[in-house]
């Protein structure tokens, strides 16, 4: 139904995914990690990258969306091309009341957000395609799920 | 390239967690078909239900712990069903069975009239790949068919 991506910075050691993953301490956030997880499963096997499942975080126009999981603090943010295809970036654990207020969460909001224009102006030169639940055009982007 | 770190964690996540979400979910995409069908928005999927644009947006997050209080509640304002429980499978699967049987009655008996020129009352065993064996007494009066029914699948 859906295939799961996540981008590599060039710089950075690990991708955006794993990085989250590894800064959440998994004994605190146990439950939050594990919903996560069945939501992807969810995603992937059944319904598709559906909009219900996500919160729409980054500016109008845009589709950067949060993943949250309902009450509690910690945020995935993510690019949702479509309902077939996501692309995972990172997140952190929400305790400002919005996200600009976190410099961080800011940060990797932004990296979407950039990513996404970015995105978009390949899209519009036809060098970037979807198809199904595939990515065209774009090595650089890994397949996680 | 799967990412190893997720399958980690996919691997280690409590079977509970998992099966809340494949339940919560399940009826999140019943509510989302309803809605769909309907050609309504959230906000009027909200207005069908009496609640608030926000607690639609909570139950298709696929996260929420719906009580057995609050699906009966949808169900009776949508009056549509979002939850099965095995028990209803289970009647669903016994009725779909009977249906079959049925036809199944009907393409023997019509077999048989196309087929056997029945002068005189016979007994006959039919055995039917998926039905047990079944005896029946056929006569010119009539056919014994009725009780096929009662046959049970056999897995």
């Amino acid at each position: 139904m859906a295939k799961i991506y996540t981008i590599h910075f060039v710089d950075n050691a690990e991708s955006e995914s794993d990085s989250f993953f590894e800064s959440v301490d998994y004994d605190e956030y146990e439950e939050e990690i594990d919903t996560i997880t069945s939501l992807f499963d969810r995603m992937c096997n059944q319904n598709g990258t559906v909009e219900r499942y996500f919160k729409n975080e980054g500016q109008i126009n845009d589709r950067v969306y949060a993943l949250s999981v309902y009450n509690k603090l910690l945020r995935l943010y993510c690019i949702r091309i479509n309902d077939n295809v996501l692309i995972v970036g990172n997140g952190g654990v929400k305790t400002t009341r919005t996200y600009q207020e976190d410099p961080k969460l800011h940060a990797h909001v932004k990296d979407l957000i950039n990513l996404d224009r970015l995105l978009r102006f390949f899209e519009g030169k036809n060098d970037v395609r979807y198809i199904g639940e595939l990515i065209q055009g774009l090595p650089k982007i890994l397949e996680i799920k | 390239m799967k990412s190893k770190k997720l399958q980690e964690l996919a691997n280690k996540r409590k079977p509970e967690v998992k099966r809340f979400i494949d339940l919560s979910d399940g009826v999140a995409e019943e509510l989302e078909q309803i809605r769909e069908r309907n050609g309504w928005s959230q906000k009027e999927l909200a207005e069908a239900i009496g609640k608030s644009r926000s607690d639609v947006s909570v139950y298709l997050s696929g996260q929420h712990n719906f009580t057995l209080k609050s699906v009966a509640y949808l169900e009776s304002k949508l009056g549509e069903r979002l939850l099965y429980t095995l028990s209803d499978v289970k009647k669903r699967e016994i009725s779909k069975n009977r249906i079959d049987m049925e036809t199944l009655e009907f393409m023997i008996e019509s077999s048989i009239m196309k087929h056997f020129a029945v002068d005189n009352s016979k007994d006959v065993k039919i055995s039917m790949s998926g039905f047990q064996s079944k005896n029946f007494h056929i006569s010119n009066s009539g056919y014994g068919l009725s009780d096929i029914v009662d046959c049970e699948m056999m897995n």
